[in-house]
């Protein structure tokens, strides 16, 4: 039953690519592109550019959640939990607020991702003093780390100048808009690089989920597993931040409606998750750009919109079919 | 800095932040009632939260009245020099406030509601002064020479300014929409923000013959997708932010910008006076000037246009 579901799922899946695709780059603003016109085809490069980094966010930030998920056996868990984001957000406004931003295109995605691994850093070691930090510590501290690194946000925030107040709210409501290729370039092969070592992780994750000690007996190396696991998720993560900001609800509700359409198999979680991640979020980002248009509202209003009510009603209908999980 | 009123802010915080000024202020706005507080000369003791207001309180000669200024209003320097900062644009500290035995507080927009309340159970006056629209300009100028006992040389000012955008007015009437070129005013990068037909600048753009491409949005100022930029294909690019060097060569850098005709033509202009244009002040008719020197190109039909 699973795994014929699961293969429809996947065929809906592919079957649905080239649809959003098409619906990406011939719609916006500008109405389908007339590429007769230099204008036509400048329309649609930078449609293309957005899908592509609409794809490399979703999916990461997807696959992001759906491991930390696993390893934090939390279905609250994903970049937020950890204060991976806040501590992105955080390193992105230290670096817009110092003027670094006008000095290269790239220092303040750097900062964010420097960021990012720090708190996460800091939340690993503070959650273990001895050895290898259990999932209720990595949770807690996690959590509060968090809360601190949003508050020295708040600070910095707060003394800033309005112009500077301006572009961190950029940061914290998220953007797909490409600044820069090369910025494009490398958060893809980040993402990547994040998606083969977990997939090929998967057995391991599957362990995990039984927890610790069970997976341990099963002969899994836990303690590595979960360092690189967490190493992982944080890469995708930062990568994510630091393309488009801070964009939510991706990496929480994405994984969930997967795991309840196809199973927690995670040979088959994570690659669904962040196709259906990254196909999600070019969709709520076409919608957030057309809806209004030429007005664009923020791409985590649409993913919020449109991601909750789906969610809820893949709840509901599990719950009268029963749970799968 | 006029987009002020629309960023978006961190509210929660803010309500955090009045209600502990709340807890601060309320117990001790009895004990010394500021109201009663003129000057020794009978004359107002007054604090601008704006900007433009400053510029206007300076130029009607009425600079020894003003006792307290914001964060942002830095112009004419030397002028403001001695008055003190009670807070940031439209929203001050409601204790340094008072410190200054204000009688009158003028602003174009407070960043918190409840500001009004609580600068009414001060005992202050506090004198709402818009100037969204080119001619509340003088308008604001006569108010405040109203106000502040300055009316003969506000009411010059404001008279000559009049006849200046009546002048203006008059010319740009002149000049047919198609000679005239498209006007894209970048008021932020990231996110993209730009002024809509609501806002003065807009008129601005106009009277310096040219046409602005976010007429097509009805609001002051709002965000839109580098996409509409692209298709509508401006001719003049002007940026109205502070910005370090080189940032039109990081304009014709984005993708797909390179089909932007400003782009190709190069007449991405970043050395305007963003304090000129985005102040609704004295030196409006600056930035006007400064905006026409940008959007004509002097061989243009508009240009003729202008030179009979």
């Amino acid at each position: 039953m699973t795994v014929r579901r699961s293969t429809r799922f996947f065929l809906i899946l592919a079957g649905s690519i080239p649809v959003v695709l098409a619906l990406c780059l011939l719609t916006g603003s500008a109405g389908i592109p007339d590429l007769g016109t230099v204008t036509g085809h400048a329309i649609l490069r930078m449609r293309l550019y957005r899908t592509l980094a609409a794809l490399v966010v979703g999916s990461g930030l997807a696959a992001s959640g759906t491991v930390l998920q696993a390893l934090l056996r939390n279905p609250l868990a994903e970049p937020y939990v950890l204060g991976i984001s806040s501590g992105g957000a955080l390193g992105a406004a230290t670096a817009i607020l110092m003027g670094l931003g006008m000095v290269s295109i790239f220092a303040v995605p750097i900062a964010a991702f420097v960021g990012a691994t720090l708190t996460l850093t800091l939340v690993y070691m503070l959650a273990g003093e001895q050895g290898i930090p259990s999932v209720h510590q990595l949770i807690l501290s996690g959590v509060i780390v968090g809360a601190v690194v949003s508050s020295v946000l708040m600070f910095l925030i707060s003394i800033a100048p309005t112009r500077g107040i301006h572009n961190v709210m950029w940061w914290m409501l998220g953007d797909l808009t490409v600044t820069s290729r090369p910025l494009l370039w490398a958060a893809m092969a980040l993402t990547g690089t994040g998606l083969i070592v977990t997939w090929t992780l998967s057995q391991s994750f599957n362990a995990m989920t039984l927890g610790r000690d069970m997976a341990h007996h099963l002969g899994v190396r836990t303690g590595r597993t979960l360092l690189l696991g967490l190493a992982m998720a944080t890469l995708m993560a930062a990568a994510a931040v630091s393309l488009a900001g801070i964009i939510g609800f991706v990496g929480l509700v994405v994984p969930h409606t997967v795991r309840r359409i196809i199973g927690p198999d995670h040979r088959r979680l994570i690659p669904g998750a962040a196709l259906s991640g990254g196909l999600f979020l070019a969709l709520c980002d076409t919608a957030a750009r057309t809806i209004m248009a030429p007005r664009e509202l923020p791409v985590g209003v649409m993913t919020a919109l449109l991601g909750g009510p789906f969610f809820l009603a893949v709840l509901r209908r599990n719950r009268e079919r029963g749970p799968l999980t | 800095m006029y987009r002020h009123r629309l960023k978006p802010r961190p509210e929660f915080m803010f309500r955090m932040l009045t209600a502990l000024i709340l807890l601060l202020c309320g117990g001790c706005g009895d004990l010394d009632h500021p109201s009663s507080d003129i000057g020794a000369d009978g004359e107002p003791r007054v604090i601008s939260l704006a900007p433009n207001l400053t510029e206007m309180i300076i130029a009607i000669g009425a600079g020894d009245q003003l006792v307290g200024r914001s964060s942002a209003c830095d112009y004419p320097a030397a002028a403001l020099k001695n008055v003190p900062v009670v807070g940031g644009f439209g929203e001050p500290s409601m204790e340094v406030l008072l410190a200054q035995r204000p009688t009158l507080i003028v602003d174009v927009a407070l960043a918190d509601q409840s500001l009004q309340h609580r600068l009414r159970q001060a005992g202050l006056r506090r004198e709402h002064i818009p100037c969204t629209r080119l001619d509340e300009i003088p308008a604001a100028l006569r108010q405040l020479g109203r106000l502040l006992q300055r009316e003969e040389t506000a009411r010059t000012l404001a008279g000559e300014l009049e006849d200046e955008l009546t002048r203006l007015r008059r010319q740009s009437a002149r000049i047919p929409d198609v000679h005239r070129p498209l006007v894209f005013a970048e008021v932020w990068a990231e996110p993209l923000m730009t002024v809509g037909r609501n806002s003065y600048i807009s008129e601005c753009i106009r009277l310096a013959g040219g046409r602005n491409l976010g007429d097509e949005n009805d609001t002051e100022y709002y965000y839109l997708s580098h996409e509409r930029v692209v298709e509508r294909n401006p001719d003049v690019i002007l940026l109205l932010y502070m910005a370090e060097e080189k940032v039109a060569d990081r304009i014709a850098t984005r993708i797909g910008w390179e089909s932007v005709n400003a782009v190709r033509n190069r007449r991405i202009h970043d050395e305007l006076d963003p304090d000129l244009i985005m102040r609704p002040g004295p030196r409006v008719l600056q930035g006007i000037a400064q905006m026409r020197q940008a959007i004509v190109n002097q061989d243009s039909p508009a240009a003729k246009e202008r030179s009979p």
